[in-house]
């Protein structure tokens, strides 16, 4: 059974639509890469996914279950997590009081294992815990908000561009941390710029244009299709 | 005035006005719009501490905290009724901020209404005042200073070491990312509005204890209380207090001043002693305002 089926969304924004009918299906065990052009609706994707947006036609399946109209909230609930690609920490608050809103639905103990598997995967966290997350670098702040939203202890992890803005070294931490998720067996959807990094290791990968699904399939022969790299992947 | 009673009374004031403007400012935080009604919240709550402790005869203290309870239940209903919708058919904060004049209004003359215009005075006995180093001091005084300080105390506390306070200030960074935590942003506003209203309720029945209580005080504390707010950086509960203890201080130093120096004009004249008019005390915070409004439009503690 698909952990997540998102089926022929229609959403947007007001009563502008950016997708017109795109599906998307995750596997338990499955890193799934979407790629496109600017403007194909791949972060639409992902609010309408959450519950920011509400499609205006399509069901969003969660283990079973329809969560079309659920608020972001009740699908974290649910075990679904979103990193946004900007602004996902809490600038004002310390790196261990953001760790702790993102386990905000989650009892203490949880917490605080989640809170050390974090210390454990990014050191870097952990020595400087007390201090505001604002004073962190890019790759940082990213290192920190997969932490947060990692502390539910999702069953899907929606990744929306983790690369953006950081340097190759850390985006191959940061990459080496997504691979290691799926090992312990989360779903991952990456929406990502650097698609050759992310589709290589992706089990499957979807091209979005202009609101709908263009190509689907295995991530390889994304990465091998001559047409889909000259437009998409820069040749 | 010796030093030593400016220092008292201003301590008084701003007492009196953080615990106003820290609602104030945590709405604005939050919804982005100023709350118009917010000292007519206030005056609701030190009504209904005046008939509880008049009517049932309760003590003052219980009265004021089941009038605070209750003004802050007052509070989530107007959210609830007006606010909320509005929220949630995405209407710019401006409108709301007019929504709020127009509660102002209603809410203004409901009291009227429901109170008269008579002024009131709560039932406290007069007692001879304490004397501190030569400065006088009557122990409501003592109190409201005392309260004033352990409110602020309490609210910090609640700001950085409860589950609550750190997912106001989540919410307060950012909203959408919040509610990505499972932090439910709805139920949280409630609890906001619960505690403005609140906070405000303490500060106004303070106000209306030291002088007197009728209908139109909480509109005639609004400019101090807005100043306040502002001159601290509208947003940022520190900056409330900041602005308050700032207002106070200046409130009591010009009221204070003896001009005498000015406009003897070096020798010139020979005016005995000239102080500034106590009925020109709110010129201050209009004076501060548009210092501030003109020269440090984000005021003293601007928010990240």
């Amino acid at each position: 059974m698909a952990l997540l089926e998102a089926i022929e969304i229609v959403s947007g924004y007001g009563k502008t639509d950016i997708l017109h009918g795109a599906s998307v299906t995750v596997d338990k065990d499955e890193i799934v890469t979407i790629i496109g052009p600017n403007g194909a609706g791949k972060s639409t994707l992902f609010k309408t996914i959450m519950g920011y947006l509400i499609p205006r036609k399509g069901k969003i399946i969660f283990s079973g279950e329809d969560v079309t109209r659920l608020p972001p909230n009740k699908k974290v609930e649910k075990g679904i997590a979103y990193v946004p690609q900007l602004e996902n920490i809490f600038p004002s608050l310390t790196i261990l009081e953001n760790l702790e809103m993102g386990g905000y639905s989650k009892d203490k103990e949880k917490v605080k294992r989640g809170m050390e598997r974090a210390f454990e995967a990014f050191p870097i966290l952990a020595d400087r815990k007390t201090q505001r997350a604002k004073s962190l670098s890019g790759g940082e702040r990213q290192m920190l908000a997969m932490s947060m939203a990692l502390i539910t202890e999702p069953a899907l992890l929606l990744l929306d561009e983790p690369s953006a803005g950081l340097s190759p070294k850390v985006t191959e931490e940061v990459f080496r941390h997504i691979k290691r998720l799926h090992e312990e067996g989360i779903g991952i959807l990456i929406i990502e710029q650097d698609a050759h990094r992310s589709l290589s290791i992706s089990d499957r990968g979807y091209v979005l244009v202009m609101g709908q699904n263009y190509f689907e399939g295995p991530a390889n022969t994304i990465l091998d299709d001559e047409k889909i790299r000259e437009a998409f992947l820069g040749g | 005035m010796e030093i030593v009673q400016i220092i008292i009374n201003s301590l008084i004031r701003a007492s009196e006005l953080s615990l106003l403007a820290l609602g104030l400012t945590m709405v604005f935080d939050i919804l982005k719009f100023a709350n118009f009604a917010h000292t007519d919240y206030a005056l609701l709550g030190a009504f209904l501490a005046y008939s509880f402790s008049q009517a049932l005869g309760l003590p003052l203290i219980v009265s004021v905290m089941i009038a605070a309870g209750l003004t802050g239940l007052f509070g989530i209903g107007i959210d609830k009724v007006l606010y909320k919708r509005l929220r949630t058919i995405g209407v710019q904060p401006v409108s709301l901020m007019i929504v709020s004049m127009g509660v102002e209004i209603a809410l203004r003359n409901i009291l009227r209404l429901i109170w008269s215009s008579e002024t009131k005075t709560y039932p406290i006995a007069v007692v001879k005042p304490l004397e501190i180093l030569g400065a006088r001091i009557t122990m409501l005084q003592l109190e409201i200073i005392t309260v004033g300080f352990l409110s602020m105390v309490a609210f910090h506390i609640l700001l950085h070491k409860t589950t609550f306070g750190k997912a106001l200030r989540a919410i307060s960074d950012n909203r959408a990312l919040a509610s990505a935590c499972a932090i439910d942003s709805e139920k949280m506003i409630r609890w906001m509005w619960f505690i403005a209203s609140a906070y405000g309720v303490i500060g106004g029945t303070m106000i209306a204890m030291e002088h007197v209580l009728y209908p139109r005080l909480g509109f005639n504390i609004l400019i101090p209380v807005f100043c306040a707010a502002i001159l601290g950086g509208i947003g940022n509960p520190y900056g409330a207090v900041l602005g308050a203890l700032i207002l106070a201080f200046a409130e009591n130093v010009v009221l204070a001043l003896d001009l005498k120096w000015l406009l003897n004009l070096g020798g010139l004249f020979h005016f005995e002693s000239i102080q500034i008019n106590t009925g020109y005390k709110p010129a201050v915070s209009f004076l501060i305002l548009i210092l501030v409004l003109l020269f440090k439009p984000t005021g003293l503690l601007r928010k990240e």
